[in-house]
């Protein structure tokens, strides 16, 4: 199978994301994939920077640019896999340093608020993505538009819809499924003391002293948006979307509005 | 008794680990006597790590003081111990030992 990239001339890191894991869950099936990288040198340098061919057969992405040192750049967190939970602490505790080194003045809630983000949405992906790729994040900062960090990370699981229905089978629309998931203290797993992962992301993002921070879910055939600012969460909104296999997340969080 | 997190890193994510260092911190200590959590030197905690070090220790019959907090680990610790409906007053829960 052979992908042709080649007009692509932009791509965000959550695409990135799902492009990875396309092409390892076919090859780890057994399936040639080959990725024709874009001619667009920038999209092609940074897709590089983001490692979205490290650890894959020599060949899996074809023109990529060979980048042995970027330098200081943008991406924080390169495509990064991890199938356990040893992995998830290993990288809360790089990625709370990483932060605190990026946060100004001082503001050492603005790294607790992106630990917590790893913390609960990777240790969710590993638990109930149940996939042998496990879960893919990556993380960068953006200075235009307006600045912000994005934590991307994903799944090839059931996806959250699929999960809920587990346990409550009443829950048949999959925005309705993943609406549910959001509240506090709902779970899947019968433990009366789960069900705190979300929540907890929201309450740091809103102790954090940034201005804004969202988190969006694509799962299923459904789309979630939940926007937190400083005295809440001020919207949760749904959408119907095309089909989604696992589950894939995008926590933004920054000093400025992003709407 | 007194168990000293930082012997076992500064940042903790993860339930396993919380569920790990629960059990570490039980296995010397002696049933019926105050059991001593220092947080010097820890810098940020997940919920759920709270959630799954903290929750059970607290629902045991022996004492547990949290000495050495900072202000951000203490308001998550307060947080989740209210999810738990566990309600202990800050006075018998926090100590500071510096």
């Amino acid at each position: 199978m052979i992908l042709d990239a080649q007009a692509l001339r932009f791509a965000v890191p959550t695409f990135l994301l799902r492009l990875r894991a396309f092409v390892e869950w076919h090859q780890n099936r057994g399936h040639s994939v080959q990725v024709l990288a874009p001619t667009n040198a920038a999209v092609a340098t940074y897709m590089a920077r983001m490692g979205i061919a490290n650890g894959l057969s020599k060949g899996s992405f074809v023109g990529l640019p060979d980048i042995s040192n970027p330098g200081d750049s943008d991406v924080l967190i390169p495509i990064t896999q991890l199938r356990e939970f040893q992995e998830v602490d290993e990288l809360g505790e790089r990625v709370f340093q990483l932060f605190l080194g990026h946060c100004d003045n001082d503001v050492s809630v603005f790294a607790s608020a992106m630990h917590m983000a790893v913390s609960e949405l990777c240790a969710n992906s590993v638990e109930h993505g149940t996939n042998p790729c496990g879960c893919y994040v990556a993380a960068q900062r953006y200075e235009r538009p307006h600045r912000r960090t994005v934590l991307s990370l994903g799944d090839l699981g059931v996806g959250i819809p699929a999960h809920m229905r587990k346990q409550f089978d009443h829950l048949k629309g999959d925005r309705t499924a993943l609406r549910e998931a959001l509240k506090e203290g709902v779970t899947a797993t019968g433990k009366d003391e789960r069900g705190i992962g979300f929540t907890s992301v929201a309450e740091e993002a809103m102790n954090s002293q940034m201005r804004y921070a969202t988190l969006d879910i694509h799962s299923g055939k459904a789309q979630l948006k939940q926007i937190v600012a400083p005295e809440g969460i001020s919207a949760v909104t749904t959408s119907d979307a095309p089909n989604k296999f696992g589950t894939w997340l995008t926590f933004e969080i920054g000093p400025s509005p992003s709407v | 008794m007194s168990f000293r997190l930082d012997q076992h890193g500064a940042v903790f994510s993860t339930r396993p680990r919380g569920r790990q260092l629960r059990q570490a911190a039980l296995s010397d200590h002696a049933h019926g006597q105050e059991l001593h959590i220092s947080f010097e030197g820890v810098q940020s905690i997940s919920y759920s790590f709270a959630d799954e070090f903290l929750g059970p220790l607290m629902l045991s019959s022996d004492r547990v003081v949290l000495e050495d907090v900072a202000p951000q680990l203490h308001r998550i610790i307060k947080s989740t111990l209210q999810r738990r409906n566990i309600r202990i007053a800050d006075s018998d829960l926090f100590a500071v030992t510096a």
